[in-house]
């Protein structure tokens, strides 16, 4: 009984002296990020407001002085910012729209799944808790926008003389286009909800029916990589990536072009993953077969012989594809080597030094 | 060689500077079955990563049918098993890859018919060509049972394994388990809150309080609580220190 009326008081005098954790002990999810958020600066100094403080206000002075030394063209900046505010607005608008929906989409996926979702929370609060988790973004851009914009108008203002209302113009039309930019988010229809991690849902897969017994070997491990990097390449994420390098293309470009070029970024963007993935899966597997008697050299040798293999062959088509592009024949051969020698280099550099990582302090 | 499967001396670990397991010596011969029992975060799983080498201890010394891990690993973790969290398994292997890649790194020339027959009287067959990501957490934990037992381990280390298996799983694993400790001299090292393991299958069972091995029942008094009249349970709660 002692022991419970000892916890009662020390979690009312936590909560006492913690206005912020007394605020959100309603709204489940914003005290959840909240607590992740302090539970990160635990143990570390950045829990003192103080010093916190003095940060930011060392921050703005080296700020502030570097815009001093280059008053010149912050004031240009500021009159070309006044000028164009309109545009940036609207700009900024449409980014924040797209920002505000896609969060929007993903955050209520996530708390349809999260062990938060079972918590009898009032409609009203849990409205504002959604409202302002989803539009944190745009938040953030205010407040960022907010204290770039007044340190850089503090040094035109004091520096010559410029006029406060330009200034405070073009501020409050900006943020006025990011809050637009959150509100129309809202008022247009909602996006479909964000898919659950694919997992091996786009790894090519080979049925086989009625196969014999397994048979020892480690080959299998130099598949994970390569599966990884499947994994990796989701077909949306692709389709939006492929987006941009397509609208970038100058106007006129024929068919052909355009084929080249796409092909050209997925054999570098498959080369890029598969890099990625063999550093990643190197880590998991030595972690999953410490148990084993297995060299590390064996494990090595079995993980990473397939993704070179797979490097070797994105890079010989990169090449043969900067060849088609009419580049000559050798910058074609010395290209390709050196996307070869880079991503083999990158691969079995942070391979080994993941494994050394994961097995330094064996005896 | 000592003649024990498992024999540890003086072990100390932890993490940092936090000390989890405290000048512990623990001795499991072959055909025994020892159970760790006690709460959660008294250092069970840590003990057992210390066994299984994934934990480097800061003292004390570990040996496997004779071989020390620490001097000579590759021998002595060819005498063991250990069956990791379901978690742990690689979401993109099949389960046919996982157990190739075990015997292949035991150095097996074939995966063994007893582990396939196993296998089959889990309902297991079935899963071989399926990634581990689509398996659910109990077909995942048959795996993990499967992989451990792969190339007749002396000592098998089982970490909760029983968590997540159907009833009948769980009782064609057991009956497997004490098979192989009478008929291949391997010993079980397992760490459960599942109390009827301790009163139908445990040779000897140990609570772990922290970090040290408090109390250890041997078969007979682990008899002479079953059949006390309280309940095992009663009757282990009242025998323990404190």
């Amino acid at each position: 009984m002692a022991l419970v009326l000892e916890f009662a008081v020390a979690t009312e005098g936590i909560q006492l002296n913690n206005l912020v954790r007394q605020w959100l002990c309603g709204a489940p999810r914003l005290m959840s990020a909240y607590l992740v958020v302090m539970n990160r600066g635990r143990d570390t100094a950045w829990r003192d407001p103080v010093l916190v403080l003095g940060l930011i206000v060392v921050w703005a002075v080296i700020v502030a002085f570097s815009f001093w030394t280059e008053r010149e063209t912050s004031i240009a900046t500021l009159a070309w910012v006044h000028g164009h505010r309109l545009f940036l607005a609207g700009l900024v608008a449409f980014g924040t729209g797209i920002v505000v929906s896609r969060r929007r989409a993903l955050k209520r996926s996530e708390a349809v799944r999260s062990w938060l979702a079972a918590l009898p929370v009032r409609p009203t609060i849990a409205r504002w808790e959604a409202l302002s988790i989803e539009t944190a973004p745009a938040v953030g851009a205010v407040c960022v926008w907010t204290a770039a914009f007044g340190v850089v108008g503090a040094v035109a203002v004091v520096a010559a003389d410029t006029s406060i209302i330009e200034l405070v113009t073009a501020w409050v039309t900006v943020n006025a286009g990011i809050v637009a930019g959150a509100v129309l988010s809202y008022l247009a229809r909602g996006p479909k909800a964000m898919d659950l991690p694919p997992g091996s849902r786009y790894v090519p897969h080979r049925h086989v029916v009625g196969a014999a017994s397994p048979v020892p070997s480690l080959w299998a491990l130099g598949r994970w990589p390569v599966r990884q990097m499947f994994a990796s390449a989701r077909p949306k994420a692709v389709a939006r990536a492929v987006m941009p390098i397509l609208l970038l293309m100058p106007l006129g470009s024929s068919a052909d072009t355009a084929m080249l070029v796409i092909a050209m970024f997925a054999v570098l963007g498959a080369v890029f993953l598969l890099v990625v993935a063999t550093i990643s899966v190197s880590k998991v597997s030595c972690r999953w077969l410490q148990p084993l008697p297995m060299r590390v050299r064996v494990l090595a040798r079995a993980l990473l012989i397939r993704p070179l293999g797979v490097i070797l062959g994105g890079s010989s088509v990169a090449a043969w594809l900067f060849w088609v592009m009419g580049v000559a024949v050798s910058q074609s051969v010395m290209r390709g080597a050196v996307l070869m020698m880079i991503s083999a280099c990158v691969a079995v550099g942070g391979s080994l030094g993941v494994i050394h990582r994961t097995t330094k302090g064996r005896r | 060689m000592t003649g024990q499967n498992l024999e540890i001396r003086g072990l100390r670990a932890g993490y940092g500077s936090r000390v989890v397991i405290e000048e512990m010596s623990l001795a499991v011969k072959s055909g025994d079955w020892f159970v760790l029992m006690g709460p959660n975060g008294c250092g069970k799983s840590t003990l057992l990563d210390c066994v299984v080498g994934r934990l480097i201890p800061a003292a004390g010394e570990i040996c496997i049918a004779g071989f020390s891990l620490f001097d000579d690993p590759a021998n002595a973790k060819r005498q063991l098993g250990y069956a990791c969290a379901p978690e742990s398994l690689p979401d993109l292997l099949t389960a046919r890859q996982c157990l190739e890649v075990h015997a292949g790194a035991k150095g097996l020339t074939s995966v063994g018919a007893e582990l396939l027959a196993l296998a089959d009287e889990l309902r297991f067959l079935p899963y071989l060509e399926s990634f581990v990501d689509t398996l659910s957490l109990g077909t995942r934990q048959k795996l993990s049972v499967l992989l451990c037992l792969i190339g007749d381990p002396k000592l098998i280390v089982l970490d909760e394994a029983f968590n997540g298996l159907d009833p009948a799983s769980a009782l064609v694993v057991k009956r497997h388990l004490q098979s192989r400790l009478e008929q291949s001299g391997a010993a079980v090292l397992l760490a459960t809150h599942s109390l009827d393991i301790v009163e139908h299958y445990a040779d000897r069972a140990g609570l772990l309080l922290d970090g040290r091995l408090k109390q250890v029942w041997q078969k007979s008094e682990i008899q002479e609580l079953r059949s006390n009249g309280k309940g095992f349970d009663a009757a282990l709660a009242e025998s323990m220190p404190g």
